[in-house]
């Protein structure tokens, strides 16, 4: 399911029109940024939690030449599924 | 920070941004979630713009092995939910620590220098090369070590023992071995990491081996100062048991003064050391015996074991002190009792049973002529002999 179509399912559940939805999908979507960018998580029952993580720092070594990098630490977005999503897809 | 955002929240926090009213933002937020949640648990791949894309993933079985029975146990696969944020929503999030980038770390780490050097020395080796190629990581202990090292072999030289005078030689060596090694460690950059790695862990053992070593070995230093009395008032008892029986037979005198030392020492692992060195001279004071005097014989003995003795006691005094008390007594012919060992017994419970302390074990075992306490068999006949104060 492409964008497109999860956004005629969503315009047809919610009764608004495609264009619509599209722009409120954006508007949603920069606040759940907003979230997250100030370090809070989004916790949706029923579908799971998306938060910020830290990855820390570390040597990874290129086995091929043997050559060491010290990667950054970065942060990323994780999604855990909720119990209930989980059940249910097994 | 570290909050959670619910739905309600964050309905609310949309509905301000977006203008609509309360109930179609509710609708909205949550029709957003649910189209999500019902796709995926249909199987589909949901892929949303500016967001990310999910979809189930197959995690197939695995086997396994369970820690505590050891048992090889199937995990069954299951699907897995993934989430892959958009590269655009990938750089957002990690807005912070953009600024950093992987960084090549190109310190040469120090290639080893084998083949042209002994097998002894590359361990020792390895102790140096480790604070140069270290500056990122930092060290700072290293040179600490290298110090002590310095510092150890002139006490050695002072204490005059020919078993750590080796030593002081030995670590000497490596200090000026790596310098002009290191001039060549540039030209081999391409010894592979893996060596590095495996020389590096060895070599941090090592070192701390080592200091272990010297701690050691200058606790015993100070104890052969501080106790000489001690150990040549135990040594002397020894003596006049090996001269009473040396007269007697020559044979059994030199099994006996074995036993004498086992006697003293049993608590101690250096056992084996003495152990080797006794029976020597044993032997050669047997060979006196037959060619001289009963009188003469007696005498280079007894000098012979207290030379021997000096040496072998002077490595580990503190075992006389902890069974010098058990040496103060003397076996005599006269049996006790006859005793068949049964399953579970040890000697030191006969000891015990029969003396009233499990300290005399070791008479028990000298008599019956076990010369290890640990391979006594069941059904054994030991014969308990009379002990007498010295």
């Amino acid at each position: 399911m492409n964008h497109k179509e999860f956004l005629t399912a969503l315009s047809g559940k919610c009764g608004l029109t495609v264009e619509e939805a599209d722009r409120q999908v954006g508007i949603l979507l920069s606040v759940m940024k907003k979230t997250w960018s100030e370090g809070d998580s989004v916790s949706i029952s029923g579908f799971g939690i998306l938060e910020v993580r830290k990855k820390k720092e570390r040597v990874s070594v290129n086995p091929s030449n043997g050559q060491r990098m010290l990667i950054p630490p970065k942060l990323t977005l994780n999604y855990k599924p909720s119990a209930l999503l989980k059940d249910k897809i097994n | 920070m570290d909050n959670k955002i619910n739905l309600s929240q964050l309905t609310e926090l949309f509905c301000e941004v977006s203008g609509l009213g309360k109930g179609v933002s509710t609708a909205f937020v949550k029709s957003f979630f649910e189209t999500i949640t019902e796709e995926v648990s249909a199987g589909e791949q949901v892929r949303i713009k500016g967001f990310g894309a999910f979809k189930q993933i197959l995690i197939s079985d695995r086997e396994s092995v369970n820690v505590n029975t050891g048992e090889r146990i199937v995990i069954h696969g299951h699907q897995k939910i993934s989430f892959t944020p958009e590269p655009e929503l990938k750089a957002f999030i990690n807005k912070p620590f953009n600024s950093f980038e992987t960084v090549l770390i190109d310190t040469p780490v120090q290639a080893t220098k084998e083949k042209s050097v002994t097998p002894e020395q590359e361990t020792l080796a390895v102790d140096n090369p480790e604070p140069e190629p270290t500056p990122e990581v930092g060290t700072e202990a290293e040179p600490e070590p290298i110090l002590e090292q310095e510092t150890e072999p002139e006490l050695k030289s002072e204490a005059e023992e020919p078993e750590q005078e080796s030593e002081p030689e030995s670590e000497s060596e490596p200090e000026s071995k790596p310098e002009p090694e290191a001039d060549t460690v540039p030209t081999e950059p391409d010894i592979s990491a893996n060596d590095k790695k495996s020389k590096s862990k060895p070599a941090r053992r090592f070192r701390s081996l080592l200091t272990v070593c010297i701690i050691l070995l200058t606790i015993l230093i100070v104890s052969y100062c501080v106790w000489p009395l001690n150990i040549i008032h135990t040594m002397r008892k020894g003596m006049e048991f090996v001269e009473r029986s040396g007269t007697d037979n020559a044979k059994e005198s030199s099994v006996k003064s074995v036993d004498i030392v086992r006697l003293a020492d049993t608590a101690t692992v250096q056992e084996t050391a003495k152990d080797g060195q006794e029976p020597e001279t044993a032997v050669q004071s047997d060979s006196i015996l037959q060619s001289e005097n009963v009188s003469q014989t007696s005498e280079s003995k007894t000098q012979e074991t207290e030379l021997t003795l000096t040496e072998s006691d002077a490595a580990k005094p503190l075992a006389q002190f902890t069974v010098s008390d058990t040496t103060s007594y003397r076996m005599t012919d006269v049996i006790l009792a006859t005793h068949v060992l049964e399953s579970g017994e040890t000697l030191a419970r006969i000891s015990l049973r029969y003396y009233g302390t499990k300290k005399l074990w070791p008479y028990i075992a000298a008599y019956n002529k076990i010369t290890d306490a640990n391979s006594t068999s069941v059904g054994m006949n030991l014969k308990i002999p009379v002990l007498v104060r010295k």
